[in-house]
């Protein structure tokens, strides 16, 4: 029966693609608003499985796709209206065909009879929209007739032959009186006529018009010859004395043997159809298997629909094997390295030959170009994963009775195709915990004041080199509570570690295993039993995940996936001669140790090697030891390498090697000299993996380089220390070296030491946030360095002394057009005034003030970048100065523009204090950076306000917990808790979730922005306005008071 | 039946295999070693592209180690299909010669039973004798056996 496997082949392979365009169609049923284009495709793919099956003998399939296209064919005619019911009875008739198709040989033993039962069920409902079939035939004939014609197995066979030929096949309608009798012309003539043109295969009366006709009617008799040609339908029409609407060209569609169609127009299309519909069912009963399906073309789209055009508009993709497509990948990188290669030998010869630089650049980018080219091909549409949530997300609604909506987004970006493979498990479940934890029952969301129907929202888009998908819900949010109770049930944390946790670590929990905190385990899914599958799934494909969570309003996880597995950024690192790739992502950082630095220096703990690095222990393992190489160094002398016997190799590099002196320092003084592998200096990659961390030292770096990955061989898996293999740019192959497996040969052993990473960790975040600001530093008259942060500064303009204008005793300059007041800050500030003959002038023009003044300088010195540490015991104060600082070993004065100008101009700067008397209100300054944190406190406390200060988050919270405040003004850049978490904190905690809360932050991202209010801040200001902040501190302090 | 037999030489002894399954002769091969992989693998060799592990066959057929000579010529097999791609040493390759299956012989009783595993026939030829290894047997089954 299956005798030709090249034909089944393609079948299966263009059936599955016909089943996946059932389903999405299917899934994506408007039922309010039918779209015929949709149901079209459905109908179209059915028939198309039903064609190839039914040539192929595989009954079974023909059965079922038959009886599925029996209703189709009856919906777009309007003789049936599809329903909620019916759609699921067609998934599951597709999930069947979809069974059958994927196993072809057995497609025979699956039972249909009772699918079969339950389309025919449906079929038979279709008397109840009988009326809807007299509308369907009331269209007018003679513009949208169509018709079939079943040939007989000779005419058929004419009809391909000719085909074969060149020659296209043509209908001809002619009128018996009119066109030929009134001509003079027989009809026998006429069928010579044609004779000579072309083939004439039949020709038919149209009786059915004619029986419909009254019976006093005088019109003609319609004739119909159907004949080919290998002439077009212009000049047919000249020869035949025809008018050209009159012949139309029959497409052949490439299943000659089961249909010839002509394409349908789009308007036409859903009764024409309708027609095929109806047919359809009588052709599997029957042995005709020919249909001619055929349309009137319009005159103006003629020329579209030619016969020859049609041939023109094939398909644009096609298939190829993804072997075939691997091979070309590791040709194309075989041919850059051929490539190096060739320019690399032919170096010294370039010269001598005229011409050959440019021989090689084209040679050169053709080949980066081909690689690229051939690297895309492995990509493919995310939609391919996305696909299968629409039936998903239906199936879960029904079974859990909640409402939902799926929306996706960026169905088009692009992943390789391994990536894509690996996805769908880890997306189902993210999808499933989505519906099943995330969102709420349909009658809890409704008491929330949300929409009963929960929205689960995937997204995918570029962001850095890395694809982004979120799997987004609006339900409930995870509450970090109770994750961290659950937590501690569980054991997983220590109640001491719970506390310096941020959010973001607590929720990292979810992705330990066993973790789950679902009340009851569901069958769709549980929370954490599998989140850990997921994490690993992720991770494998060296992407990550990261989890955002609002209580009541919804939760995001978001993979971050590279776009491509097959070529991954990487250092390559020698041990003993040999070559690494060590992948970047698990990089941290790489410290170079030098012999003798007293300031980093391996020491001995028995016989571990360890480091400490910025305060804490590193251990350290010699890439060559985990790999058991035999260690060897260079013999100075002779430059030869000899065998390594000594253990403690890193001895002789103590400073005070007086005490600890280890046994070996007996041995010769001149082996001190001996070099490790290759030099004196010692490199150690610091690998991190999770929380897992440590020092691998080799022996040289390579520098970095984009590897393609090829697996490893299966001879070589038991290794463990490697993930793959690489092909160097000289050729050799390389092993790509898997740090986790390292640390499992190396027997290392971390502990969750999680109080001591704690501190150090603050530590270092501390470093690394602290705001670095952008300062001005610049110089009046007199000797003294004072000092603008950036942020205030709008631009600095250069004058000369003659453009300043004195009008009485204030100065004026000309700055666009309008005058300028400029002020000296000697006048007002307490540093010494000179009077220099400078012809040259700056003057600095603040922004974020509502009365500019220009400030006149006279030397800049310098912009630099920096965190300001603001002298505590200080005692250079006075209005117009926040403080001093020292920087570069001088001191620096840093102005207060606010106050400087009140001095100025007291006037418009007077500062009106927003408290009414009598009223005290209490601010929480949240700010880590000291500059800020005084400037800030300044501003609120000349207003009026009384301030507490917090350095972040955890000592805002602690805070809150004790005092009373009326409003919260936090940065969001902070250590340890930042202003996001911790406003959402607030928001969290019933006592304190109506706080006015206020962002003054220098993140001025659109989408920071954005971030900002979603956690819950009331406002979003920019550093430093000092007017704007209190306005809206005011407002948002009376907004609440009202709401509460 | 006549079957061609690649013939070849290591440690001394005048070996043959099928020549329908041999892909390539490659000399002075640059292969990398693999540190911690099993003694029996010599390293890994970039072919075009196509990483292929590279055997030592004189160890898995524990031969006499001493009497190679350190050529560098491996003998690659074809492997349709499988994307692990493999090789082994020998001392020199040596001719194409066709065997009648006649004169084939399964080894006889007394020779040792890993020699037997890896052997397919012994060919009686005129003045010496030739080993047929099984290739398969030796490779492909090497996988279960790490395992």
């Amino acid at each position: 029966m299956l005798e030709d496997d090249d034909f089944i082949q393609s079948f299966v392979e263009e059936a599955k693609v016909h089943v996946e365009t059932v389903e999405t169609e299917l899934l994506q049923l408007d039922m309010s608003n039918l779209n015929a284009e949709s149901i079209n495709n459905i109908f179209r793919a059915v028939h198309s499985i039903k064609g190839t099956s039914g040539f192929l003998d595989l009954t079974k399939i023909v059965e079922l796709s038959h009886a599925m296209e029996n209703i189709f064919g009856e919906i777009r005619s309007g003789k049936m209206t599809i329903n909620e019911g019916m759609i699921d009875s067609l998934l599951e008739a597709n999930d069947c065909m979809k069974t059958m198709v994927d196993d072809v040989a057995n497609s025979e033993t699956v039972d249909i009879s009772l699918l079969l039962e339950k389309l025919s069920i449906i079929l038979s409902n279709k008397g109840l929209q009988e009326k809807k079939v007299v509308i369907a035939v009331e269209v007018p004939i003679k513009t949208l007739k169509s018709e079939t014609i079943d040939f007989t197995q000779s005419k058929k066979q004419k009809i391909c032959d000719c085909n074969d030929r060149g020659q296209i096949l043509y209908k001809l309608k002619k009128n018996l009186n009119k066109d030929l009798i009134s001509n003079e012309t027989t009809l026998a003539q006429f069928l010579i006529q044609i004779s000579s043109i072309g083939t004439l295969i039949e020709c038919n009366v149209d009786v059915d018009e004619f029986s419909n006709r009254e019976e006093d009617s005088q019109e003609d008799v319609i004739m119909e010859f159907i004949f080919t040609s290998v002439l077009d339908c212009d000049m047919l029409a000249l020869m035949m004395n025809s008018e050209a609407e009159d012949i139309h060209p029959l497409y052949l569609t490439k299943d000659t043997e089961i249909s010839i169609e002509t394409l349908a127009k789009n308007e036409a299309e859903s009764l024409i159809e309708s027609q095929i519909g109806n047919q359809a069912s009588g052709i599997s009963d029957t042995d005709v298997v020919q249909i001619i399906k055929q349309i009137p073309i319009e005159e103006h789209e003629k020329e579209v629909h030619t016969g020859k055009n049609q041939a023109i508009a094939t398909e644009d993709s096609i298939r190829v094997n993804v072997m075939l497509l691997n091979d070309l990948l590791n040709l194309a990188s075989e041919m850059v390295l051929a490539r190096n290669q060739l320019l690399r030998t032919m170096e010294s010869y370039r010269k001598g030959i005229p011409g050959i630089d440019t021989i090689f650049q084209n040679i050169d980018h053709i080949t980066t170009n081909l690689q690229e080219k051939i690297m895309q091909t492995r990509m493919q549409p995310i939609a391919n994963v996305f696909n299968k949530f629409p039936r998903i997300i239906r199936e879960l609604s029904k079974k859990m009775g909640k409402d939902i909506n799926l929306e996706m987004i960026g169905t088009e970006v692009e992943l390789d195709k391994s990536i894509i493979e690996a996805l769908g498990d880890p997306m189902t479940h993210l999808v499933r915990n989505a519906v099943d934890h995330g969102l709420e029952m349909p009658a809890d969301r409704e008491k929330l004041g949300k929409s009963r129907t929960g929205t689960v929202k995937l997204k995918a888009y570029h962001e850095g080199g890395y694809v982004n998908i979120d799997v987004i819900d609006d339900g409930k949010g995870i509450d970090v509570e109770v994750l961290k109770k659950k937590a501690l049930e569980k054991g997983f944390v220590g109640k001491s570690d719970l506390v310096a946790m941020g959010e973001q670590d607590v929720l990292k929990l979810l992705f330990k295993p066993g973790f789950s905190t679902a009340e009851k385990v569901t069958d769709i899914s549980g929370r954490g039993v599998g989140m850990d599958v997921v994490k690993t799934n992720i991770e494998k494909l060296g992407g990550t995940i990261e989890i955002f969570t609002v209580p009541h309003a919804g939760t995001t996880f978001r993979l971050l996936l590279p776009l491509t597995l097959a070529i991954i950024p990487s250092l390559i690192v020698e041990a003993e001669t040999l070559k690494f790739a060590l992948p970047q992502v698990n990089l941290q950082e790489i410290v170079r140790i030098k012999a003798n630095d007293p300031t980093r220096k391996i020491e001995y703990i028995n016989n571990s090697e360890v480091l400490r690095l910025r305060g804490r222990f590193l251990p350290i393992i010699h890439l060559a030891e985990v790999l058991r190489l035999n260690r060897t160094y260079i013999d100075n002398i002779t430059g030869e390498r000899k065998p390594e016997n000594r253990k403690m190799l890193f001895n002789n590099r103590r400073v005070n090697s007086d005490v600890l002196v280890p046994k070996d320092q007996d041995m010769n003084k001149g082996n001190d000299q001996r070099k490790p592998g290759m030099s004196n200096i010692v490199r150690i990659l610091v690998i991190k993996i999770g929380s897992r961390r440590l020092g691998l030292a080799v022996d040289a770096i390579h520098g970095s380089e984009e590897i393609l990955v090829k697996t490893l061989p299966v001879y070589v898996k038991e290794c463990k220390c490697y993930s793959g293999v690489t092909i160097l740019g000289d050729g050799k192959t390389s092993m790509i070296l898997d740090p986790s497996g390292i640390i499992e040969k190396a027997n290392l052993h971390f502990y969750d030491s999680q109080d001591e990473n704690q501190i150090s960790k603050e530590v270092e975040e501390r470093e690394s946030i602290r705001e670095h600001q952008n300062i001005l530093l610049f110089k009046c008259s007199g000797p003294e360095t004072l000092a603008l942060d950036m942020s205030m500064v709008s631009r600095v303009e250069e004058i000369k002394v003659e453009e300043i204008e004195k009008i009485g005793d204030k100065e004026y300059i000309k700055f666009r057009g309008n005058a300028l007041r400029v002020i000296r800050p000697e006048d007002f500030l307490p540093i010494s005034k000179e009077t220099n003959q400078k012809k040259k002038l700056f003057v600095i023009i603040p922004k974020l003030v509502n009365h500019p003044m220009g400030i006149l300088i006279e030397k800049i010195q310098d912009t630099v970048q920096t965190g300001i540490n603001i002298r505590q015991d200080d005692n250079i104060t006075a209005k117009g100065l926040i403080g001093s600082t020292i920087l570069g070993n001088k001191i620096v004065l840093l102005v207060n523009v606010y106050e400087l100008f009140e001095i100025a101009n007291p006037e418009q700067y007077k500062v009106i204090p927003i408290i009414k008397k009598g009223e005290k209100l209490k601010i929480l300054l949240v700010e880590d950076t000291p500059f800020f944190q005084k400037l800030e406190k300044s501003y609120l406390e000349e207003a009026g306000y009384t301030v507490l200060l917090a350095q972040d988050g955890k000592e805002a919270m602690e805070i809150l917990e004790i005092e009373k405040v009326d409003a919260v003004v936090s940065d969001i850049n902070m250590p340890i808790m930042n202003g996001l978490e911790l406003v959402r904190r607030i928001r969290a905690n019933a006592s304190i979730a109506m706080l006015p809360v206020i962002a003054i932050t220098s993140l001025t991202g659109e989408s920071q922005i954005k971030e900002g209010l979603a956690a819950g801040f009331d406002s979003y200001e920019f550093k430093l306005d000092r007017q704007k902040l209190l306005e809206i501190l005011d407002q948002a302090i009376h907004k609440r008071r009202i709401t509460i | 039946m006549i079957k061609k037999v690649l013939t070849f030489y290591l440690c001394g002894r005048f070996l043959g295999i099928d020549v329908t399954l041999v892909k390539e002769i490659n000399r002075n091969v640059d292969f990398s070693y693999v540190p911690g992989s099993q003694e029996h693998i010599v390293g890994l060799l970039n072919m075009r592209g196509q990483v292929v592990t590279l055997f030592n066959l004189a160890k898995l057929l524990e031969l006499d180690e001493e009497i190679e000579q350190r050529a560098l010529t491996c003998i690659i097999l074809k492997t349709p299909k499988d994307p692990n791609q493999v090789g082994f040493l020998i001392d020199r390759p040596g001719d194409v010669i066709e065997i009648d299956k006649e004169a084939c012989e399964l080894p006889p009783a007394n020779v040792g039973a890993l020699e037997c595993e890896f052997i397919n026939c012994i060919v009686k030829l005129k003045d010496e004798l030739l080993m047929i290894i099984d290739p398969k047997k030796i490779f492909v089954d090497q996988r279960n056996i790490d395992i």
